[in-house]
């Protein structure tokens, strides 16, 4: 008896949770899947020198790399050094690097266009630092957290998604390079070991308005 | 003129709740807080060994700002629904050196007792939780009495509309177990 009542018990739920949304906010859109083309790519964004660009402008020869970032999240804080070598490095090595700041503002001073130039001068960025002022960009690639890395090939497909490495407090303790290793696949033609990553961060602070 | 600060006005609404919130001791006092380091299999052995038809495990950290700002209405709801069969898991996802600073958070808000803070590669602990989840904070994750993933989300939800979710796996449990006794 208390079997069929488990049963019956356990079938409600699932019935319930088969009507139950999947991802409760408008902008958990799934990511983009490795294979994917960039999005959006001819949306002109607001660089911190003052230029528009768009991401088919910072598209490189050899790849596109795409991180969404922003200025206040504690995680990207502990990684903003590695994300600004890794940048500065492979820009020189035929990648196209562009950081987007997607985070409203409005939520978070921080996050505004005058602290994102800054920061891009403190930290000596070689590459475009761009502000995604609908967050329509953002929410195109299915980008959710800060710092995420989107790689493409030079055909514009993607081949890396996720996180910078595995240790974003301590540098020194990091085992695995996930971004840089994959960089240096891409650049070599060889297969890249992990292209899916993920690690703890911030939620991107979407604009309302534009949901 | 007073100004109230983020922590006097988190302490009223913990104040509220803390009488009735997990790990409050007989005197109303609540007990030191313990944050015992857990990897996803130990979270959801916890969540099947908690006694609670609904689940709620949600990982924050003190750096979080909607996260600390959600964290009074959590311990407000599972005040209210204990009695209901719910029950909350508080996870710190703050790195292993900001331990003590998330327990003297949680003592602020009136908690006591026993508290987990993540252990383990961030990677294995994501897809161990949900392979939907992206690792943005702060995460929640409802189960039901058995370990089973009924519902997760990420971002901060208001009081409203955290309770409107769990009830409706209350009730989707309860109405199961009276049709049984039919």
């Amino acid at each position: 008896m208390k079997t069929i009542r488990a049963l019956a018990t356990a079938t409600l739920l699932a019935l319930a949770a088969a009507l139950a949304p999947a991802a409760a906010l408008a902008e958990d859109a799934p990511a983009l899947s490795l294979g994917d083309a960039r999005l959006l790519v001819e949306r002109a964004l607001k660089n911190v020198d003052g230029r528009a660009l768009s991401i088919r402008d910072t598209a490189g020869e050899k790849g596109t790399l795409v991180i969404f970032t922003c200025n206040s999240c504690p995680w990207v804080k502990a990684w903003q050094e590695r994300i600004v070598a890794l940048g500065n490095s492979y820009s020189e090595r035929g990648i196209g690097v562009i950081a987007i700041n997607a985070n409203d503002p409005g939520r978070n001073a921080e996050d505004g266009f005058d602290v994102m130039q800054q920061r891009a001068q403190e930290l000596g960025m070689r590459f475009p630092y761009v502000m995604d002022e609908t967050s329509e960009v953002a929410k195109a690639f299915g980008a959710r957290v800060t710092p995420e890395a989107f790689l493409f090939d030079a055909e514009g497909r993607l081949v890396y998604h996720g996180t910078i490495d595995d240790n974003a407090k301590d540098p020194s303790a990091v085992t695995q390079h996930f971004l840089r290793d994959a960089l240096e696949a891409l650049l070599a033609g060889r297969e890249i070991a992990q292209k899916e990553t993920k690690a703890l961060g911030c939620t991107i602070k979407f604009r309302k308005e534009a949901s | 003129m007073v100004r109230l600060s983020f922590w006097s006005v988190a302490g009223a609404a913990a104040l509220a709740v803390a009488s009735a919130a997990q790990g409050a001791g007989p005197s109303g006092q609540a007990q030191p807080v313990e944050l015992v380091p857990a990897r996803a299999a130990d979270l959801l052995r916890e969540v099947a060994g908690s006694g609670g038809r609904v689940v709620l495990v949600n990982v924050w950290a003190t750096w979080c700002a909607p996260c600390l700002e959600e964290l009074p209405d959590l311990l407000r709801l599972e005040a209210a629904l204990r009695g209901a069969g719910f029950r909350l898991l508080l996870v710190s996802g703050d790195f292993p050196s900001e331990r003590e600073a998330a327990g003297r958070f949680l003592a602020r808000l009136g908690f006591g007792g026993r508290s987990f803070i993540k252990d383990g590669p961030d990677m294995e602990f994501i897809e161990g939780l949900e392979p939907r989840w992206s690792g943005a904070l702060p995460a929640s994750f409802l189960y039901d009495g058995s370990g089973r993933v009924l519902e997760f989300w990420e971002g901060k939800l208001a009081y409203e509309a955290l309770e409107g979710r769990v009830r409706r796996w209350l009730d989707a449990g309860r109405t199961g177990e009276e049709e049984n006794k039919r």
